[in-house]
């Protein structure tokens, strides 16, 4: 990118499951309806979601994890010794998924359908946005989904982070890439950020997350949320050496976030700044005003978005926060090219 | 009216049960009348719907029945809908593909009258029970379950939802309930500072002089402990069962009267009478049998009705084998207690 100042929108992780697709997914479940009519409904809300998005000139997205119950399931529906468990709350936000029972030994199966959705999805994409687009996956990181695990086998919080990364991410990751090679994987960290997780652990984590993007070789983001970077500014230092990895620093919960923006000295940063936990639409000047900021650090490049899932939200208010997400970004494009 | 007598170990329901079937299909029916009609048959439906899960419980030997909570949406609603300055922007999602309307507060809240108070009465005429129990969102939960647009805080939302729960508690009591229980089933989860929340529920229950419980649900339980003596509610009533009873060492110490969940209601696996046994009797190691009474886990919602029934079936039959033991130690019956400590 040189010295241009990059300023665009990005829809991070799960946009809300339509109201009516959720009646869809309920009516399937009673077999009141086939699996090609879901799955007509399924392409149907994919399609509007991306319409919508690109209405709002946002062109980095994800494809709303309409397919996926939480952040978890049904990945762990596709993995040998797991079982889905209890309710558990999803940090401080009222949704709750089903937490990873870890019965037996780790191991992806086989017929994991999570490459052909993307795959679907991004020929989707193709269709809605003529030009230029950047679809990406979301998964879980090993360190959330080993802190969420329920862990019954390996009694060991470092061989559990490092058989999520080994068995079931790593392949999958490469099935994905070799069926949508531009895709760009996105690792949800939030327990990197959480208080209730030692830094042994988290360095353990950091060490698995970067072995794997590592031997990857593409590149990928790494979403925090709910937290404070700032305890955390050196562990994730280690994460962006080789420029492959774009961090999501959520401008919301981190206490400083200028401050670890400096320290970290990047080029360039993923903003979490519309918040999955409220109902109150964020200013678009203000939002202006800390890009502002963030670019006088010398980032040269800034994806803003949600800083978490969205699917705490109602419909509506996540259709409202997207646009001025949209509208901020799209300022920033239009000075750029008046400036030049 | 004396204090009512109910036999040693009570059992009661938590909360909710299923819907039945037909008032699901009755309500998308209904969708085709205007909202004043809809309204009016809607209601005769609940009633009914009342009528018939309360008869349920009442055969299957349940001695506290509530009244399934079939008239309810999960969480907060039923409860916003009756106060000034709260409005919806639709269903949020709460897990897989079940929605909720999660209520915003936009103005500075105000008691609109009485909430519940109607049900309670349709409850009290159609139970045959000597004592029912009427359930309300505490003012933790229900302010964990609302956006907030307009108060400085969230604690701020949650002392005024607390003033305006504990108006509603008058109500029932001037209408003539004996026992009503606050939901708090996200006290030991939700982000808010914990001393407040007691302090919360302690103004909710300020000046009411019927039998109040507190339930609770959660992993945490010690987290409260320290708690447990300030808390002026008559009544704790943990889910203990969908965590293989672990935690039912909290229980060590505590000087309070007991609802003990014996049945996990996320399970469909219906547990064997003996089980409960077991951990009853754990249970009685840590409080005398006066103080305990026996219900599920929580609220019983999602199970399909004939696992609900399977699971209370099972839990009663342990129940009058545990009564058997504890006759012959001359226990039969206990007082409905009004107090914050027990024995």
């Amino acid at each position: 990118m040189g010295s241009t100042l990059v300023v665009k929108a990005a829809l991070n992780g799960s946009f809300p499951r339509f109201f009516k697709l959720a009646k869809l997914y309920t009516r399937f479940s009673l077999g009141w309806i086939t699996y090609r009519t879901l799955e007509s409904g399924i392409r149907e809300y994919t399609r509007k979601l991306f319409e919508m998005l690109r209405g709002f000139g946002i062109r980095i997205f994800t494809d709303g994890m309409f397919r996926y119950d939480d952040l978890f399931n049904p990945l762990i529906q596709y993995v040998e010794g797991v079982e889905p468990g209890k309710l558990t709350r999803f940090f401080e936000c009222t949704f709750y998924f089903k937490a990873p029972l870890i019965k037996s030994r780790l191991r992806l199966k086989d017929n994991v359908p999570i490459p052909d959705w993307l795959h679907l999805s991004s020929v989707q994409a193709g269709e809605v946005f003529s030009d230029e687009y950047v679809i990406k996956q979301p998964l879980p990181g090993p360190l959330t989904l080993a802190t969420f695990s329920i862990d019954e086998y390996y009694h060991d919080m470092g061989r559990l982070i490092h058989a999520w990364c080994t068995e079931v991410l790593e392949p999958l990751i490469r099935m994905i890439l070799s069926k949508v090679p531009n895709a760009v994987i996105e690792l949800h960290e939030p327990v990197l950020v959480s208080k209730s997780i030692s830094r042994e652990v988290k360095r353990v984590g950091v060490s698995e997350v970067m072995e794997l993007l590592g031997s990857l070789g593409s590149p990928a983001w790494v979403m925090t949320y709910f937290g404070d970077l700032g305890d955390v500014v050196d562990l994730v230092g280690d994460l962006l050496t080789g420029g492959k990895v774009l961090l999501g620093v959520d401008y919301r919960s981190c206490k400083s976030p200028l401050a670890v923006i400096k320290e970290l000295g990047v080029r360039k940063v993923a903003l979490g700044m519309i918040d999955a936990r409220t109902t109150v639409l964020e200013k678009i000047l203000v939002m202006r005003d800390e890009i502002e900021e963030v670019l006088s650090l010398g980032v040269r490049e800034v994806y803003i978005g949600n800083n978490a899932p969205l699917d705490p939200l109602p419909e509506v208010i996540a259709v409202r926060k997207l646009r001025r997400l949209g509208r901020t970004a799209r300022g920033f494009a239009l000075l750029t090219r008046l400036i030049g | 009216m004396g204090a009512a007598e109910l036999p040693v170990l009570p059992t009661a329901l938590t909360g909710s049960y299923p819907k039945p079937v037909w008032l699901r299909a009755l309500s998308r029916g209904l969708k085709m009348y205007e909202n004043k009609k809809r309204l009016k048959l809607l209601r005769e439906a609940h009633n009914d719907a009342v009528a018939l899960v309360v008869k349920e419980l009442e055969d299957l030997g349940i001695d506290i029945p509530t009244d399934g909570e079939v008239r309810r949406d999960p969480v907060t609603e039923y409860l916003v809908k009756k106060i000034y300055g709260f409005k919806f922007y639709g269903p949020v999602r709460m897990w897989g593909n079940h929605y909720v309307m999660k209520p915003v507060a936009v103005d500075k809240l105000r008691y609109l009258g009485p909430i519940l108070v109607s049900d309670y009465l349709h409850l009290r005429e159609v139970a045959r029970s000597r004592i029912v129990k009427v359930t309300i969102t505490g003012p933790a939960t229900a302010t964990d379950w609302s956006f907030n647009e307009y108060y400085s805080s969230r604690e701020e939302l949650m002392f005024d939802l607390a003033k305006i729960i504990n108006r509603e508690l008058k109500n029932l009591e001037e209408a003539g309930a004996e026992y009503v229980q606050l939901n708090e089933t996200s006290l030991l989860s939700a982000p808010l500072d914990l001393e407040s929340c007691v302090e919360a529920i302690n103004e909710a229950v300020k000046g009411v002089n019927i039998k109040v419980g507190l339930h609770i649900y959660g992993y945490s339980y010690e987290r409260l402990k320290p708690f447990f003596d300030e808390l002026e509610v008559s009544q704790l009533t943990l889910g203990l069962a969908g965590y293989s009873f672990k935690y039912l060492k909290v229980l060590d110490g505590i000087n309070k009267e007991v609802g003990i969940g014996v049945v996990d209601v996320q399970a469909y696996r219906v547990e064997e009478p003996d089980e409960i046994i077991r951990a009853v009797r754990k249970a009685m190691r840590y409080v005398h049998p006066e103080c305990i009474y026996v219900n599920p886990d929580s609220g019983m919602r999602y199970l399909p009705r004939a696992v609900a029934r399977r699971k209370l079936k099972s839990m009663i039959d342990a129940v009058i084998s545990l009564r058997e033991e504890l006759k012959r130690r001359g226990l039969t019956a206990i007082p409905l207690r009004r107090t914050s400590t027990c024995p």
